[in-house]
């Protein structure tokens, strides 16, 4: 019994320590509604070797306003730590930040630099999506964007939704961009730029954001981009595929019709002789259905259905022709090509007398496309059922 | 003056009452109790020749008293020229009354003991001896269905107050002689009858034997509660987690025979005890043998997921919200920041005070009438819900995380495990506002500590939990069609496991 009473008089001195202010004993706890939740960081770089950082914390309640603040220091999380100072909360906490935005001198100069900050600290995830700023600074991106209730982070989560579906562009993480970088030295990040959303929707008037196809990151800098007339010729080699893209085709009856294509895969095959590479087989298939006629064309007839099935085949060898031209003037596999031929066969590819960091610029790639075309949508199309009589 | 207690006061005196056996040795032990009652009779209706009867108003049925016991001994064709002696007890002995229980008595103590026991006694002053009759009046509480644990399909018959009617309860589903009830009487002053009941070959004999000595050392004044018991046999007394199974349902209490538990039934008392307790024993109801084989384990593991929910929810909601809030998704995160915007408590006080309030909610509408029990709990409802989440002194989250968390404690079926289950709720809680998970890990350590080294009577609290086969494990939580489980439990150690064909 002694002890006992020896036991709770020690444990009732604790709040006389002053350890148990909050009523724990451990000062990193701090309640959660005292938290300012950032979803978006943005960071440019400040004067010679300062960084500046905007970050975004959108609106928690119906009459609240989304939170912008932008401080300037020395690193990310020194700039972060003066942030914390002008919150009208105790604190930013930034583990929930979903987006992370480099401006476009910042990634000009030192993208790992920046990176570095992800890959340390403790409260950040991996999974963060990485954006680039095309012309433009992160600061505007993230202080300039949104309305009153709406901010950067509402806009970029949308966006990447919508990016498979639309093929824009696709959004890579702060670790795929990192891994990239340590594995290949380049890589490509989602590009967005800033622009007037009454050039995007009738009537606003503030600033939005949208995508601006693929930065190129080549030894930790910014070295180009991929445009968004280029953007689905890349998406063609980017995760093995891409899922939806609309095309447009002249029919050739005059008119033109839409095509959604469903699954494009694009295998690459690379070809030796006597352990040289000799050239590299792209052989890329996709699957169509037709989305809008505007003109007489009979689509029941296999004829036309061949030629159709011909000329998105023709579009997307132009397209992929583009991509790869572009790739081999940067002299940059930011498609990542030979990762891909590397994995087919990596004997070989280990055996080869040149690098093949030498020798892509110069490589040759035989395109083939091959179309199917699935669907017409139309009523007399028995569902479930492929033939002459059914295109 | 200091009260100093007497020392020499216990232990028993055995026996309690010396000396032999006369009209006047009752009426001094019975001194002041107005209820004692003595009637002289004359034997076979002549003068020279009396009797002494002797009974407890109340006790006993007057209308026995008077048909059975006094018309018979006043009749002079059967007890005419008849002395108070041997020759009238003789008769009596063999029927000369109508009762089904006649016992000679030589003792006073022995006398005073069947008098307090609803008998009635005939005292034959000049052979210093009586013989006493059963006479128990029949005012008793009938049989019906047990509040406590009602069920949609199955027997209706629960235990009542009368230890006799109980063991008959019992004895009418198992009817064989190995059904063995062995009764005792505990307490000094109320001299309880308890019933150490069994079936022989199938119950583990060192168990009953351990039983009976545990009652055997019980020295009280009276067992009046189910605590009074509990407290002294089981076999960890500061273990706030309950060791005994009890139920007011007699098929249960026979199921559980049949398994190999020893059961212990008090008169008094509508409730009957088994043992060994175990913590799956405590987690499993009526129904789950009821329903068909899936639809009972399906249940079983919702209650074990409920009881989860109800010890961990609110600790881990103040462990998220105080010191892990990036482990939640983000948009949870803002609703429960939204929700919190113009609370003015931190969350550690808000779930305090809402489990605080839920449990002085219970306790108040307990012990209240049914009626006013359901308007306090409406009127608590209320208050404590809406009005002060409108109020803005509570978040509605911290609100439904304490419902939810109470809500999950009821599908415990054992009620002394839903009390246990309550203060290891608030202990996670404390843990969690003092060092967020990691404060919930050692408290989660320290209570399945705590079970790992509790038993109860030789068994380990956790069995089948605990260092068994996966097969034997998973059977706690899942039960198996009837037809495939052909052994009883095995933990039990009982002298025959096998169960059917």
């Amino acid at each position: 019994m002694k002890k006992l009473i020896v036991l709770l008089t020690a444990l009732m001195m604790f709040p006389l320590t002053g350890c148990m202010g909050e009523l724990t004993l451990n000062n990193m706890s701090r309640d959660i509604a005292k938290y300012e939740l950032v979803q978006t960081i943005g960071v440019d770089s400040y004067a010679s070797d300062g960084v500046t950082v905007s970050v975004s914390a959108p609106a928690v309640g119906d009459d609240a306003s989304p939170l912008i603040l932008t401080g300037t220091g020395g690193t990310v999380i020194g700039a972060l730590e003066k942030l914390h100072n002008y919150a009208p909360k105790d604190k930013i906490f930034y583990a929930h930040t979903k987006n992370y935005i480099i401006g476009e001198d910042a990634a000009k100069s030192n993208i790992p630099g920046y990176l570095d900050f992800i890959e340390r600290d403790m409260n950040m995830r991996l999974d963060t999506a990485l954006f680039i700023v095309k012309e433009g600074t992160a600061e505007d991106l993230v202080t300039q964007t949104g309305e009153d209730d709406t901010e950067i982070t509402q806009i970029l989560l949308s966006m990447q939704k919508n990016t498979d579906l639309l093929s824009d562009c696709k959004v890579f993480t702060c670790g795929e961009v990192a891994a990239n970088l340590a594995e290949y030295g380049c890589s490509l990040v989602a590009a967005v730029s800033l622009i007037e959303a009454e050039n995007v929707v009738s009537g606003a008037g503030t600033m939005t954001a949208l995508p601006a196809g693929y930065g190129i990151i080549k030894d930790g800098r910014l070295i180009d981009y991929v445009d968004a007339e280029l953007v689905s010729g890349a998406n063609v080699f980017i995760d093995g595929g891409m899922d939806a893209d609309v095309m447009e085709i002249d029919d050739g009856y005059g008119g033109v019709m839409a095509f959604r294509t469903t699954l494009t895969r694009c295998e690459p095959e690379p070809v030796y002789e006597n352990g040289v590479l000799q050239y590299i087989n792209v052989n890329v298939t996709l699957t169509a259905n037709i989305d809008s006629v505007s003109s007489n064309i009979d689509i029941y007839d296999n004829a036309v259905l061949s030629e159709l099935e011909s000329k998105i085949s023709a579009e997307q060898e132009k397209r992929i022709e583009e991509i790869l031209t572009f790739s081999q003037d940067l002299d940059t596999d930011f498609l990542a090509i030979g990762r891909r031929i590397e994995l087919k066969a990596p004997v070989k590819f280990a055996k080869m007398p040149d690098k093949w960091e030498d020798i892509f610029s110069e490589t040759m790639f035989n395109l083939s496309v091959d179309t199917d075309i699935e669907r017409t949508y139309d009523m007399r199309e028995p569902a479930g059922v492929s033939g002459e009589n059914n295109a | 003056m200091k009260n100093v207690p007497n020392e020499n006061a216990h232990p028993r005196k055995e026996p309690k009452y010396e000396g032999d056996i006369s009209v006047n040795i009752l009426d001094t032990i019975f001194t002041d109790c107005d209820d004692f009652a003595t009637r002289k009779v004359y034997l076979g209706g002549e003068e020279n020749c009396e009797v002494t009867v002797a009974f407890i108003d109340g006790v006993v049925s007057g209308d026995s008293v008077s048909k059975d016991i006094i018309n018979p001994l006043t009749n002079k064709l059967r007890f005419g020229g008849m002395t108070a002696g041997k020759a009238a007890i003789d008769l009596i002995l063999h029927g000369g009354i109508y009762s089904y229980a006649a016992k000679l008595r030589d003792t006073a103590d022995d006398l005073v003991n069947d008098l307090i026991n609803g008998f009635c006694a005939i005292i034959f002053e000049n052979e210093k001896q009586a013989v006493t009759f059963e006479v128990k009046t029949g005012e008793k509480r009938g049989v019906s269905e047990p509040t406590g644990e009602k069920i949609l399909k199955g027997a209706k018959d629960g235990f009542v107050e009368t230890l006799r009617v109980n063991t008959a309860l019992v004895r009418r589903r198992i009817k064989n002689p190995d059904l063995k009830i062995k009764q005792t009487i505990v307490g000094r002053q109320s001299q309880t009858g308890v019933a150490v009941v069994y079936i022989d070959k199938i119950a583990n004999m060192d168990m009953v034997s351990e039983l009976e000595k545990r009652l055997d050392d019980i020295d009280i004044d009276g067992l009046m509660s189910t605590g009074h018991l509990e407290d002294y046999i089981v076999d960890n007394k500061t273990s706030p987690l309950p060791q005994l199974i009890y139920t007011e349902r007699s098929d249960k209490f026979c199921i559980n025979l049949l398994e190999g538990r020893v059961g212990i039934i008090i008169d008094g008392l509508p409730t009957g005890y088994l043992l060994p307790g175990t913590f799956a024993q405590f987690m499993k109801a009526p129904e789950d043998y009821t329903e068909h084989f899936v639809i009972g384990s399906a249940i079983t593991l919702l209650r074990y997921t409920c009881l989860m929910i109800s010890l961990f929810l609110p600790a881990l909601y103040v462990a998220i919200a105080m010191y892990h809030q990036e482990m939640i998704p983000t948009q949870l995160m803002q609703s429960i920041i939204d929700s919190k915007q113009h609370v003015p408590f931190d969350t550690s006080i808000e779930v305090l005070g809402m489990l605080l309030a839920f449990e002085l909610l219970q306790e108040a509408s307990v012990r209240l009438p049914t009626a006013v029990g359901e308007t306090l709990g409406m009127i608590g409802a209320l208050i404590v819900g809406q009005s002060a989440v409108e109020a803005q002194i509570i978040s509605p989250l911290v609100v439904i995380v304490v419902a939810l968390a109470g809500i999950s404690g009821y599908t415990v079926t054992n009620l002394n495990l839903s009390s246990s289950l309550r203060y290891c709720r608030l202990l996670l809680v404390i843990a969690a506002l003092l060092g967020g998970m990691y404060g919930i890990a050692v408290a989660t350590v320290l209570i399945i500590y705590h079970m790992g080294t509790l038993e109860s009577f030789g068994v380990a609290y956790l069995t089948p939990f605990a260092g068994d086969s996966i097969k034997t494990m998973s059977q706690a939580v899942f039960r198996w069609p009837l037809p495939k489980a052909k052994f009883r439990e095995g933990a039990l150690h009982g002298e025959n496991r096998r169960n059917q064909k």
